[in-house]
């Protein structure tokens, strides 16, 4: 499975990059950082170009965050009033993102790069400035492009030790953003249980 | 801490476990940064370029294709062994084993 994907990056190059980043960046479950890796140990030994493919991968995720946007856009404002008070928490999420959501747009590109496709559709459904959400999307793609290029550049030498080492990365980033989350959880819980036993002391 | 579990025994678990995989996914991350510093000529394959093996193996690639009767590589236009031996109608076994064999006399010429 892994050496027919990685076969698909010599042959394909920049228009496969361009098509994986697009189409995962929608959600889609395509291992867009293997591919992107692969490509960097590619443009190392002199196969491909390195702006070629930063400029498609940066390019196809950068409209697949456009797309996602625009659909929440048009789309979501109609989906949040359908669900009526269904739709509280995605409301919240809305009206956060459209506040503050700058960092949680850069964040979701490359760190919890899972939540990145549900990102979009909810900025564009809270009408999060576009500009704003376009310069950190772009800020986001940019990291999560160099982070993969980069390293499939420095670990040319051995592309499938390093593709299970990405995975490995990525397994780590993920779970670290939920125990993250879950601590932030945690003392949100114990600050509210000493609120609560303050009056009766 | 006890009765930190006692009132949200569901969230302490998650955390502990999300905590344990974090550490888990560090350390075989580690581990596969010690591995790699160890293997890196990586075996040929069919998905590999004529570059890719040079690079990997720190040799000259048109010194490579020229002693396993392979095609120079060409600039912009990366070719697979499989895409090679499709096009001659070979299995991409004999190309792999050809690659293998130029390798191995030419590192040991090298590096004797």
């Amino acid at each position: 499975m892994t050496d027919w994907l990685l076969a698909l990056v010599p042959q394909y190059g920049v228009w496969l990059l361009v098509a994986c980043t697009f189409l995962s960046c929608l959600g889609l479950p395509i291992p867009a950082s293997i591919l992107m890796l692969t490509a960097g140990g590619f443009v190392a030994a002199g196969d491909l170009s390195l702006t070629g493919n930063v400029a498609a991968a940066l390019g196809g995720a950068v409209a697949g965050d456009q797309a996602g946007y625009f659909g929440g856009r048009w789309g979501g404002a109609g989906l949040i009033k359908r669900l009526g008070s269904r739709a509280a928490p995605l409301a919240k999420a809305t009206r956060f993102l459209a506040s503050r959501g700058g960092i949680a747009v850069y964040l979701s590109r490359w760190l919890v790069s899972a939540l990145g496709p549900y990102v979009n559709v909810a900025a564009g459904a809270a009408q999060q400035p576009w500009i704003k959400f376009t310069l950190w999307g772009i800020a986001g793609e940019a990291t999560w492009v160099g982070i993969y290029i980069s390293l499939g550049y420095a670990f040319a030498d051995n592309l499938e030790a390093a593709s299970s080492m990405a995975m490995e990365l990525l397994g780590f980033l993920a779970a670290g953003a939920v125990a993250i989350g879950l601590a932030v959880w945690l003392a949100m819980a114990i600050k509210a249980d000493r609120a609560r036993a303050r009056p009766l002391d | 801490m006890k009765s930190l579990f006692r009132r949200h025994p569901w969230l302490v678990s998650a955390l502990v476990l999300a905590t344990v995989l974090t550490l888990f996914f560090a350390v075989r991350f580690a581990i596969g940064v010690v591995y790699w510093t160890k293997h890196h000529q990586e075996p040929v394959q069919a998905w590999m370029t004529l570059r890719y093996v040079s690079k990997s193996w720190d040799l000259d690639p048109r010194q490579i294709s020229t002693t396993a009767g392979l095609p120079p590589p060409q600039h912009g236009h990366p070719v697979t062994f499989a895409e090679i031996a499709r096009q001659r109608g070979v299995p991409v076994e004999d190309v792999v084993r050809d690659v293998e064999a130029a390798i191995a006399s030419l590192d040991k010429a090298e590096r004797p």
